[in-house]
């Protein structure tokens, strides 16, 4: 990402480090650099936050489906003939 | 409650499902059906998310919990028992010969989600990524992140519904895999990228 005061190479060191932030894998000496990073450069703030939203939206639309009827049925036939 | 103990020097996992197992692979197979009851519907909502199909999610449970009773006595206890579960189901996703129509097999590399030098960037975040979560979410929004999910290759279909959907811990996910963890993190990345640009494209689109 290129902007004034940022060269590229930082940021896109930035941008392969991004879900480990989201997901709080990084060790503190990287966390406080990403941090330091994103409060400084509005584009990787940008990124960070359409990728944290991403990820949210993933989480919550993660429902329960409908079970169709017949599988437990199905289920059950199938290990009576598997137990026989 | 999941705790560790120490047997005969190795490392074994008493949760939930402990003594029911044990009870099962003592002779109890009538009790297997309780270990369906119990998780039928998270194998099914595994086999919806990595399929999106229902015919094909029905498939994948019967084969699963066909694999779990063939190979229960095999279970040794290392991990909880729900883990070893979605390895099995995992294992039988990745055998199955059936393609969902959209899910080309190939590597997402990081340089196509990356912008290109000089490339004018957004200098603050989009509508989408800043409104509440509950005002933004919706059926429409939900059946096309469902989408395109199953738009992802499988490799990287898988890692994402185990993470972010199923809530399986990176270490977890790479185990059932039998994956590195730094692998396990890159294909993660690379998914959430892809469904971001997909998402991209659905609110630019509703613009």
């Amino acid at each position: 990402m290129t902007h004034r005061g940022h060269d590229h190479h930082k940021c896109m060191a930035l941008f392969e480090k991004m879900s480990e932030y989201i997901d709080r894998e990084l060790d503190d000496e990287a966390r406080v650099q990403v941090e330091t990073h994103i409060r400084a450069c509005c584009h990787c703030h940008a990124c960070y936050e359409t990728l944290q939203r991403t990820v949210d939206l993933c989480r919550s639309s993660a429902d329960d489906y409908p079970l169709p009827s017949t599988l437990s049925e199905k289920l059950r036939a199938m290990l009576e003939a598997a137990n026989r | 409650m999941t705790r560790q103990e120490i047997m005969n020097g190795k490392k074994t996992v008493r949760d939930e499902d402990f003594e029911l197992i044990q009870a099962i692979n003592d002779g109890r197979t009538d009790l297997f059906q309780e270990l369906v009851e119990k998780y039928q519907q998270k194998i099914y909502n595994f086999g919806m998310r990595m399929c999106g199909e229902s015919r094909d999610a029905e498939d994948l449970v019967q084969e699963t919990f066909l694999n779990i009773f063939r190979y229960l006595k095999g279970f040794r206890y290392e991990t909880r028992f729900k883990n070893w579960m979605f390895r099995v189901a995992t294992t039988t996703c990745l055998k199955a010969k059936r393609k969902p129509k959209h899910a080309p097999e190939r590597e997402l590399s990081l340089e196509e989600f990356m912008p290109g030098e000089g490339e004018d960037l957004p200098d603050q975040a989009p509508d989408w990524a800043q409104r509440p979560l509950d005002q933004l979410l919706n059926e429409e929004l939900a059946a096309h992140i469902k989408n395109a999910i199953i738009d992802l290759p499988k490799p990287y279909r898988m890692v994402m519904v185990l993470r972010d959907q199923e809530g399986f811990s990176t270490e977890e996910t790479a185990q059932m895999l039998d994956i590195s963890v730094s692998n396990a993190k890159v294909r993660l990345h690379r998914a959430r990228l892809f469904l971001r640009e997909k998402l991209k494209g659905y609110f630019d689109h509703d613009a």
